[in-house]
């Protein structure tokens, strides 16, 4: 392998951590307030029309293969980042894509903690921002940091797919390398690379999750 | 007396099911008041109106002299602080200490660190449980994660605590504990305490009075003592059917119900004063009658001596209805079983 090959490597692996690390970010300051205002139109301060409204984007969104999305948001990309290509103008799509796949695990999160606990808060007389601060968070903190988890393994997944349509990270260089050259080399170790990314992010994630319990 | 909680036409109905019927109900400050019924029977809809957890499609609920019905949204929050409320699952939070979870509902309220702590340290010690402040709900057995579901619910010095099957989850021994924590809290606090339950053994260890509910209807409302001075009361009967036990399947075969035979079966029920009066020695000399004892059971209910016999007479027809008469004039409830074929069991 050449030093020039090694080079390649070592700088789409930091893009690719770097993408999955911002859209992580972002993914979780959008989809968190998202998934809860779900939940609590649902169960806390039913709003049913609300409801689903929130529902009906959340589903639409995920509808959407991440491939054509990807492509589909170009033009919003272009107004946001003022280009198309490169690792920031990835993390737009990516940030969309992940979303509303975050927002509807936090949803998963909250409808699975026990039943009594939120009649438990409104008889104690809870406005709905502590029910969510002393209620909702300290008892859901363990699985939500397993959805965080859950999604930045997935935005790995993305970013490779990003990187075809001129993101960088390791998924464009295993295109360009391993398919477009049929250099066999480059792509085992972009596999190996990404194995290695998502094996830490689970460990890292297991163990935060555990201490959030 | 004052009242603490006035009902007044409470109706409430999930779809076609209606779960509250025309409720009218009062409840004095420092009673505990029992309400029982099966599943279904609207006994938990009708304690979560008294915090307005459910809110009437009609009626009123007035809890210590302030309409809750006509709160806004802020006073009521503020209303339901004086109203503690306790569960069968006791519904802990987790991931806090026992410690964290009693003073959830003052940190709701923003009270000072320093006053929570006071306050933490006199409920643990109320509730024997000082050792435990810093374990977590998974490391209590059920009757102390209820014992911390009290001292959360007691902890913002509310006028009521309302009992949702409280004791349910919990083995007969924790159950007594708890039955005898409450009676001790409104005992030294005079809280009122409402609780719903389908055990008549738990209203009969702790209540002042008791309501029986069925189909959204309250069917009965009565004091302990009431109840034995009405005949056609349905606690009484409840109260009888606890103490009778089964009668035993040797017994039940050899049993016909119109053997018509000098054997008759007969179960006889008594209360107070008749309770301790030797009725059965007395009539068995003065009849010259045979009385067989097949079965007794006695109980005490809120100072109330009750029991019930299960007895076999050895008497022609005409001894047979001068037995009955003699346990009429002494008040006495019979209840013929039928005749035993086989007097040699």
């Amino acid at each position: 392998m050449s030093l020039t090959l090694i080079y390649d490597l070592g700088l789409a692996t930091a893009e690719t951590i770097y993408m999955v690390v911002i859209s992580t970010l972002g993914a979780v300051m959008l989809g968190l307030p998202l998934g809860t205002l779900l939940f609590l139109s649902k169960r806390v301060k039913p709003h049913p029309g609300l409801a689903r409204f929130l529902s009906a984007i959340i589903n639409i969104s995920r509808s959407i293969p991440f491939i054509i999305l990807l492509v589909a948001l170009i033009p919003l990309t272009r107004l946001i980042v003022g280009s198309s290509i490169g690792i920031h103008a990835a993390i737009v799509p990516l940030i969309i894509g992940a979303t509303p796949f975050f927002a509807r695990l936090v949803d998963n999160v909250y409808q699975h903690l026990p039943e009594g606990l939120i009649e438990t808060g409104f008889s104690m007389g809870t406005s709905t921002w502590q029910m969510i601060r002393h209620i909702l968070f300290p008892e859901a903190l363990s699985p939500l940091i397993q959805a965080i988890t859950v999604t930045a393994i997935t935005l790995v997944n993305y970013s490779a797919m990003a990187g075809t349509v001129g993101g960088g990270g390791l998924g464009d260089l295993a295109i360009r390398y391993g398919y477009q050259r049929f250099d066999a080399k480059v792509m085992i170790a972009t596999i190996i690379i990404l194995i290695i990314i998502v094996q830490l992010i689970q460990m890292i994630g297991d163990k935060w999750s555990h201490k959030g319990n | 007396m004052k009242r603490m909680i006035e009902l007044t036409g409470l109706y409430k109905s999930f779809g076609h099911t209606v779960a509250l019927d025309n409720i009218n109900l009062f409840l004095q400050e420092g009673e505990i008041f029992g309400i029982i019924g099966k599943s279904g029977a609207g006994k938990s809809t009708l304690l979560r109106t008294i915090n307005l957890l459910e809110r009437p499609d009609r009626g009123e609920v007035i809890v210590d002299n302030q309409v809750l019905t006509s709160l806004s949204h802020q006073e009521l929050r503020q209303a339901r602080h004086k109203i503690g409320m306790i569960f069968q699952h006791f519904n802990l939070l987790h991931s806090q200490t026992v410690y964290d979870n009693i003073a959830l509902p003052m940190r709701i309220q923003k009270l000072p660190e320093q006053m929570i702590r006071e306050k933490i340290n006199e409920l643990l010690t109320l509730v024997n449980l000082s050792d435990k402040q810093n374990a977590y709900p998974s490391q209590l057995s059920g009757g102390q994660k209820q014992r911390v579901a009290i001292a959360r619910a007691l902890s913002c010095s509310p006028k009521i605590l309302l009992c949702d099957e409280a004791t349910s989850a919990l083995d007969p021994e924790s159950t007594e504990s708890i039955l005898v924590l409450l009676k001790q809290i409104s005992e030294q606090f005079g809280i009122t305490i409402v609780l719903i339950t389908h055990e008549m053994d738990v209203v009969k260890r702790i209540c002042h009075r008791l309501a029986i509910m069925e189909q959204g209807r309250l069917l009965e409302v009565n004091s302990l003592r009431g109840v034995f001075e009405n005949p056609h009361s349905l606690a009484r009967k409840m109260l009888y059917a606890q103490l009778t036990p089964e009668l035993p399947s040797c017994l039940k075969r050899h049993l016909s119900p119109n053997a018509q035979n000098d054997h008759p079966l007969l179960r006889i029920y008594f209360h107070g004063d008749t309770a301790t009066a030797p009725f059965i020695s007395n009539t068995s000399r003065e009849l010259n009658l045979n009385i067989n004892i097949l079965l007794a059971n006695i109980d005490r209910v809120d100072g109330v001596t009750c029991g019930v016999l299960v007895i076999e007479l050895n008497a022609n027809p005409e001894l047979q209805s001068r037995f009955l008469m003699r346990c009429q004039a002494a008040n006495l409830i019979v209840e013929h079983l039928g005749y035993v074929t086989d007097p040699h069991l």
